[in-house]
């Protein structure tokens, strides 16, 4: 196959031009003409559980820190150079301390007739997607769970992504070429599988002969009519969510028993549809995708899921500053109970109470209830600015109904926590 | 005269009648009573008219002379082009303890629309980077977006929370956005010294629903149209709140910005300056820096 050996050589070659654009002026123009910005945050974290943990190695507390810098350097014409790390050490796991880059690219762009273009080159975050339990359509950077069991915090993708924009939309296209597979709570962490989920690299294997060398495409275009924001995009290469292999297992000997999980990554492709229609108090939510993936049992499916809400907001509530978000959101998935996602058919309801004060003190209520099984899980939010570059969020989770035939939640039953994490901008 | 000319026209049918020919003496009495009823009749219609008319004209003079005010305030902040700045707010609480929040503002005209700003925030370091987006309209309510630099999103909010504190200052997103014309009516109330300078004092009502007041009195000098004060009632028509500015510096040779902007709440006590620096009008700010796009450089 040379195709992909192409690909990888045009991707390397577009990945130098921006290193030229933004190199000529370093030769020929003193350094001082660049803008340098150094920022960024130290975040103290901590969860901690009432019940002792249920699966073999897990430590019953955790506690981390995380360094995230920032540096930006931009040119007199605009092109600039992110770079973002962040390190993290945290008291449970064998590594104990682990390095991501975040963001690390070129940015140029530009006008063309009446159109703008932006190239990005070398390892970013996208974002797609209307939604706020789940986020269906969202798949080009990988999800980092053992930072955050949320699912909200994503691993640094390396891309080339050029976006063309006009009165007529927004078209973005992506060449994705390493694959970053996901990382999880290791065995001593709470949050997980009864299993342990291996992330060695050397244990992670890919159906395809690429393995992460695959080069991926994903494209999205979107659009705004009046209110409605509609964005249609697509992804064709190395799944992001692995297929889970219970390892050892001996298809004859059936006491050998499994004791972790191996991550197994399929070639998936994607259709998916984000909407979001704008009316003054009520903002309408939807998104769609189609794929052809893998099930629990790692048969190769062709499967539609979908979310569906709103969220309704009343401003000024009771006469005060304050404002209140009513949020109802539907989650169901065309594999039901052979589905890899929790959110198989679940609703998603919640309560954001904003006080709009000098602190920007806001509380937040969720719930989840799965309508297939009896599980239902309760999360409580507080989020306080305490100085100019200090605040704190206090987070409590309940699950109050755990259901055995569930498997993607049956084994979290015992992980009722409280989580406060600190944050310290500089 | 209007006034007179329409008198003028109205006379001459009303005496020719009285001169008519010859008439018979028997009907002469009735016909001089008959003229004499109708010149009556004909001159308390013509006061009668007079005084409705005049009345009338001062009415639509107010409101008139009110949207004449604010048009020719909208106008003399006209091409532009666009601008930069920094900006320092300071919250003072009712027991004066303060906080700041410093953010940056572009602003780029757009010719027969509403402004489209950009503010991106820099401190408290918890929101910094973090930015919005506002694309404002004459004659339908403005787009608005947030930017979420820790999760990179680009999120469509709704404009009708138009009464919502700025970052919990005493601003609301209204007050910070470009009165367009279209979006109130406006009656003139009087003349008035303001300092050093003559004042004209206009009302205006917020013709748009979801407005946060019932109306604002607006001080503006009779030079440059230069807002100095504004007092704004809430629906219930109570005095909420007064903006007051300071420190007018011209750019361009044209373009008048205030240095600071102090409002004051007088229902909580609360208060909130706005200073402003580095005004820089005639950058290189385009429509692409007020894009989706755009904002996810936006810094």
């Amino acid at each position: 196959m040379k195709r992909p050996t192409l690909w990888k050589q045009l991707a390397h070659l577009i990945t130098a031009i921006p290193f030229f654009i933004v190199g000529i002026p370093i030769n020929a123009q003193d350094i001082s003409n660049w803008e340098l910005e150094y920022y960024g945050n130290i975040e103290l974290e901590g969860h901690f559980f009432t019940s002792n943990p249920l699966h073999g190695g897990q430590k019953k507390h955790s506690l981390s820190v995380t360094f995230e810098p920032t540096l930006y350097l931009e040119n007199a014409n605009g092109h600039s150079f992110t770079f973002k790390p962040r390190l993290r050490a945290n008291t449970t796991g064998r590594k104990n301390v682990s390095l991501d880059i975040r963001e690390a690219y070129f940015l140029t762009f530009g006008s063309v007739l009446k159109n703008e273009w932006e190239l990005r080159v070398g390892i970013d975050q996208v974002f797609w997607g209307t939604a706020e339990s789940n986020n269906l359509v969202n798949i080009v950077n990988q999800t980092d769970f053992e930072a955050d069991p949320s699912g909200d915090t994503k691993l640094g993708q390396p891309m080339i992504q050029g976006t063309l924009s006009g009165e007529w939309g927004t078209l973005s296209m992506f060449i994705l070429p390493y694959h970053r597979p996901r990382s999880y709570p290791e065995q001593e962490g709470r949050i997980r599988l009864a299993l342990p989920i291996e992330s060695k690299s050397n244990q992670i294997t890919y159906k395809h002969r690429d393995g992460r060398h695959h080069v991926d495409l994903a494209a999205r275009y979107n659009t705004s009519i009046g209110l409605l924001d509609v964005g249609v995009s697509t992804f064709k290469g190395t799944s992001r969510e692995p297929f889970l292999v219970p390892y050892p297992l001996d298809p004859i000997d059936i006491s050998v028993q499994p004791v972790q999980l191996l991550q197994e990554y399929h070639q998936i492709n994607q259709v998916g549809l984000d909407l979001q229609f704008t009316l003054d108090q009520m903002v309408l939510k939807a998104e769609a995708i189609k794929r052809s993936g893998f099930d629990l049992t790692g048969r190769s499916v062709n499967y539609g899921a979908f979310v569906l809400g709103g969220e309704y907001s009343i401003y000024g509530i009771f006469e005060s500053n304050a404002d209140l978000a009513l949020l109802g959101e539907w989650s169901q998935d065309e594999r039901r109970e052979l589905a890899t996602s929790p959110l198989q058919n679940d609703l998603f309801w919640a309560a954001r109470y904003t006080l709009n004060d000098t602190e920007d003190t806001t509380f937040t209520a969720a719930f989840n209830d799965d309508l297939d099984y009896s599980t239902q899980s309760v999360s409580l939010q507080f989020s306080r600015r305490i100085s100019d570059t200090v605040s704190l969020e206090v987070e409590a989770t309940s699950f109050l109904k755990s259901d055995p035939r569930d498997l993607a939640s049956y084994p979290l039953r015992d992980d009722d926590y409280i989580a406060f994490n600190v944050s310290y901008g500089f | 005269m209007n006034n007179s000319g329409i008198f003028t026209t109205t006379i001459p049918s009303v005496t020719s009648l009285k001169f008519t020919g010859d008439t018979p003496n028997v009907s002469a009495n009735f016909i001089i009573l008959l003229n004499k009823l109708i010149i009556g009749i004909a001159i308390l219609a013509c006061s009668l008219f007079l005084m409705l008319h005049s009345q009338k004209t001062v009415a639509q003079s107010a409101a008139e002379k009110g949207l004449q005010i604010a048009t020719a305030a909208r106008n003399a902040d006209r091409n532009f082009g666009n601008y930069v700045a920094e900006l320092n707010m300071i919250l003072r609480n009712r027991q004066g303890q303060e906080s700041q929040r410093t953010l940056r503002i572009k602003v780029l005209e757009v010719s027969g629309d509403g402004n489209k700003i950009v503010f991106v925030f820099d401190n408290p370091k918890d929101v910094r980077g973090t930015a919005f987006l506002i694309h404002g309209h004459t004659t339908k309510p403005d787009d608005q977006w947030l930017y979420i630099p820790a999760l990179k999103r680009v999120k469509r909010i709704s404009s009708s929370n138009r009464s919502g504190s700025f970052m919990g200052s005493e601003f609301s997103y209204e007050d910070l956005n470009t009165p367009e014309i279209e979006k109130y009516k406006y009656k003139y109330l009087r003349d008035e010294s303001c300092g050093n300078l003559d004042c004209t004092v206009i009302e205006m009502i917020p013709a748009e629903k979801g407005s946060g007041y019932s109306r604002q009195i607006v001080w503006h000098d009779k030079n440059e149209f230069r807002a100095w004060k504004i007092e704004y009632y809430d629906r219930k028509n109570a005095h909420l709140k007064t903006l007051t500015y300071e420190g007018y510096e011209q750019f361009q040779g044209k373009f008048w910005r205030a240095a600071k902007m102090q409002m004051v709440n007088h229902i909580t006590g609360k208060s909130t300056d706005l200073n402003w620096n580095n005004f820089n009008f005639n950058t290189k700010l385009s429509d692409r820096d007020f894009s989706q796009t755009g904002l996810r450089r936006a810094r």
